[in-house]
């Protein structure tokens, strides 16, 4: 399981944090953090992780055009995105998935239990 | 019990194994769907725990399976799968119960606890026969009410054979219902040996025959203590076992537990403040609409603010901050728009009201959690060792249509020393809230939508019962129905399938705060007294 990168992207500094530690303590996954779609969108391209942790909720764009904009990068576009977001309603989570969104994890999430969603979600376990 | 758990995520099997042991079950584990499936073969299960995701044979296929081949195993689904869709599916397949992951571990434990129930006669945590008794909770045998002392392995032998009162088991069975696959199964001798322990045991208190010995077949509990009551048919998938020589579970991942509650605790310590000007603009925003100043970018402000405050106070174990933000986001989202725009100012007032009070309580809760330490981050295993709230003398009354649930959660409440009156209509509702004078009042919603809608209200806008907490149990995970509750003016809900621990658990905190808040209220009472 080691040496996969995961990029978490979300504009609040605790949700990072804390997605970071998850993964590195749970998983033994390598995490690269991004503050803001525009900073995410320039390292997903520089460092190209392994997965993409998104936010959907965020200040500059929302998580929606980040993603639009990752698949319209063919360096960016094979990298699975899995959206964190406290929308749960069935609609929203129709659309998601019909975009190509690889998952959707909810807000807020437990800590010890985030990095085995992402896991089973790309099937790295 | 014995359990089968086909899970191929191997730090979910370490949390899960141990947890299941410490419960004291008998666990098999298989890694891919095809293994399971010749576990299951083999051995009589009394559930089957299945991940949905699995290499060779996925779990709805595997339950298809198994329904196909008429085995009736209790089944229930663990996945990350939550969508509507996939829960009819997974259920629609023949599972028993569907949980999504992540879950809290002791709504795992209630949940097994409740599905097993289903198939046996006994409800309670207890099982008795004549003076034996022995509470499955505590852990502990009884006879006329002196405790005996065995060891785990004959306890568990002796849950086996109050589980299955009438029926007759060879040491072959027992040694099957008690080991599990991956130890050395033991000779016929040292099932022998535990029975010769218990008759002794029981020999000190006067019950040396409580076992009796069917010659040519094995052991079964002596007919004459089978009180009359006692029933006849319980299921066989009732059996209790566990295994106290199995395997110990994956240690490592209990340490990356440990590691990974200090690191969110140092984040929360570095980063609280995040979480404070979070609630400082809500703060600011209710102060403005108290002197009639609505500003759009402060309310969109508030908005993002009560969103982002949902989604990260759950992290840090704050479940009731979440519940307060959720409350305030769907406030603020449903109904200010409209309201302030269109409705009479008596309308805006009383909303204003209600969000500045939730705002209120959000302060309290996160400075009080905060000054205490008091963060629930712990990994789900350090969870299992919670204290059950107490709510002895409390007193509950339910209203709802389904006769079943109300009597199950009748029982529960009684059971539990709660005094509790369930109505089956609104008939009586009124004369009853006045006669039993409630702490708090339970509504299951799956009654007619207006009517829920107009008693919530008719309770919010009664001077005598304006106060009274409310608790909605709900089958619906809709957000658009969550709103709905929140906005009616509830205090909290619990989602069905009910867990009974969950909903004494919410019962107990909220009875907590109003204490807390009544003590508070009656010290600066006091205070300003001696001011004046």
């Amino acid at each position: 399981m080691t040496n996969k990168r995961v990029l978490v992207i979300d504009d609040e500094e605790d949700i990072r944090e804390v997605a970071k530690v998850s993964l590195e303590i749970m998983a033994g996954l390598d995490v690269i953090l991004a503050g803001s779609s525009y900073e995410g969108i320039q390292k997903a391209a520089a460092e190209q992780p392994d997965a993409i942790l998104l936010d959907v909720m965020l200040p500059d764009m929302d998580g929606v055009m980040t993603f639009e904009q990752l698949q319209a990068n063919p360096v960016t576009q094979n990298i699975p995105v899995i959206l964190l977001t406290a929308k749960v309603q069935v609609s929203d989570r129709q659309r998601f998935a019909s975009l190509g969104v690889r998952a959707m994890i909810a807000k807020p999430f437990k800590p010890a239990q985030l990095a085995q969603q992402i896991l089973a979600t790309l099937g790295w376990e | 019990m014995r359990i089968l758990l086909v899970e191929d995520d191997k730090s979910m099997v370490g949390i899960l194994t141990k947890f299941l042991l410490g419960q004291n079950y008998v666990v098999d584990v298989a890694q891919d769907g095809e293994v399971g499936w010749e576990y299951v073969e083999s051995v009589q299960y009394d559930l089957i725990l299945l991940d949905v995701m699995l290499p060779k044979l996925d779990g709805i296929s595997f339950c298809r399976r198994l329904r196909e081949r008429k085995n009736q195993v209790l089944v229930m689904l663990l996945t990350a799968r939550d969508t509507t869709t996939d829960k009819l599916l997974g259920l629609d397949s023949g599972a028993d119960d569907y949980v999504v992951k992540p879950f809290n571990i002791q709504e795992f434990g209630a949940r097994i606890r409740a599905l097993t129930r289903r198939v046996s006669t006994y409800s309670s945590p207890i099982l008795t026969c004549g003076e034996l008794c022995l509470d499955s909770d505590l852990h502990q045998v009884t006879y006329k009410s002196k405790l005996l002392q065995f060891s785990r392995k004959e306890y568990l032998l002796i849950e086996l054979f109050l589980r299955n009162q009438r029926r007759v088991y060879s040491c072959q069975e027992i040694i099957d219902h008690l080991w599990a696959f991956d130890t050395e199964p033991p000779n016929d001798s040292t099932v022998r040996s535990h029975i010769k322990n218990i008759r002794r045991e029981l020999k000190s208190v006067g019950a040396d025959d409580f076992l009796s010995t069917v010659y040519g077949q094995g052991y079964r509990i002596n007919p004459t203590f089978v009180s009359a009551t006692t029933p006849n048919a319980i299921s066989k998938q009732a059996a209790i076992s566990v295994d106290l020589d199995f395997a110990q579970p994956d240690l490592p991942d209990l340490t990356k537990q440990e590691l990974l509650d200090v690191s969110v605790t140092e984040i929360w310590q570095q980063t609280k403040n995040l979480n404070f000007e979070r609630l400082n603009v809500l703060e600011q925003f209710v102060e403005n609409l108290k002197v009639s100043i609505f500003e759009d970018t402060l309310y969109q402000k508030a908005l993002q603010n009560a969103h982002k405050l949902s989604g990260a106070l759950g992290m840090f174990g704050f479940d009731y901050g979440v519940t307060l933000a959720r409350k305030i986001d769907i406030l603020l989202k449903s109904k200010f728009p409209p309201l302030l725009m269109n409705s009479p100012q008596a309308d805006s007032e009383s909303l204003i009201k209600q969000v500045e009070l939730l705002v209120i309580k959000l302060r309290r809760e996160l400075e009080t959690a905060d000054k205490n330490n008091n963060m629930h981050i712990s990994s789900p295993i350090s969870a299992t060792n919670s204290v059950k709230p107490t709510l002895l003398n409390t007193k509950i009354l339910v209203l709802g249509e389904d006769i079943e649930l109300l009597t199950k959660i009748k029982t529960f409440f009684i059971t539990s020393g709660v005094q509790c009156i369930c109505l089956d209509s609104r008939a009586n509702f009124w004369a009853s809230l006045r006669s039993f004078q409630p702490d708090i009042l339970i509504i299951d919603i799956s009654i007619q939508s207006s009517d829920w809608l107009d008693l919530c209200h008719s309770i919010r806008i009664d001077s005598e019962w304006d106060w009274l907490p409310l608790i909605f149990l709900t089958a619906s995970d809709d957000l658009e129905v969550q709103q709905q509750i929140f906005v009616t003016g509830a205090d909290d809900y619990v989602t069905k399938p009910i867990v009974f621990q969950e909903l004494s658990m919410r019962i107990s905190n909220r009875l907590q705060r109003i204490k807390s808040l009544r003590t508070r209220v009656k010290k600066e009472l006091s205070q300003l007294n001696q001011i004046n």
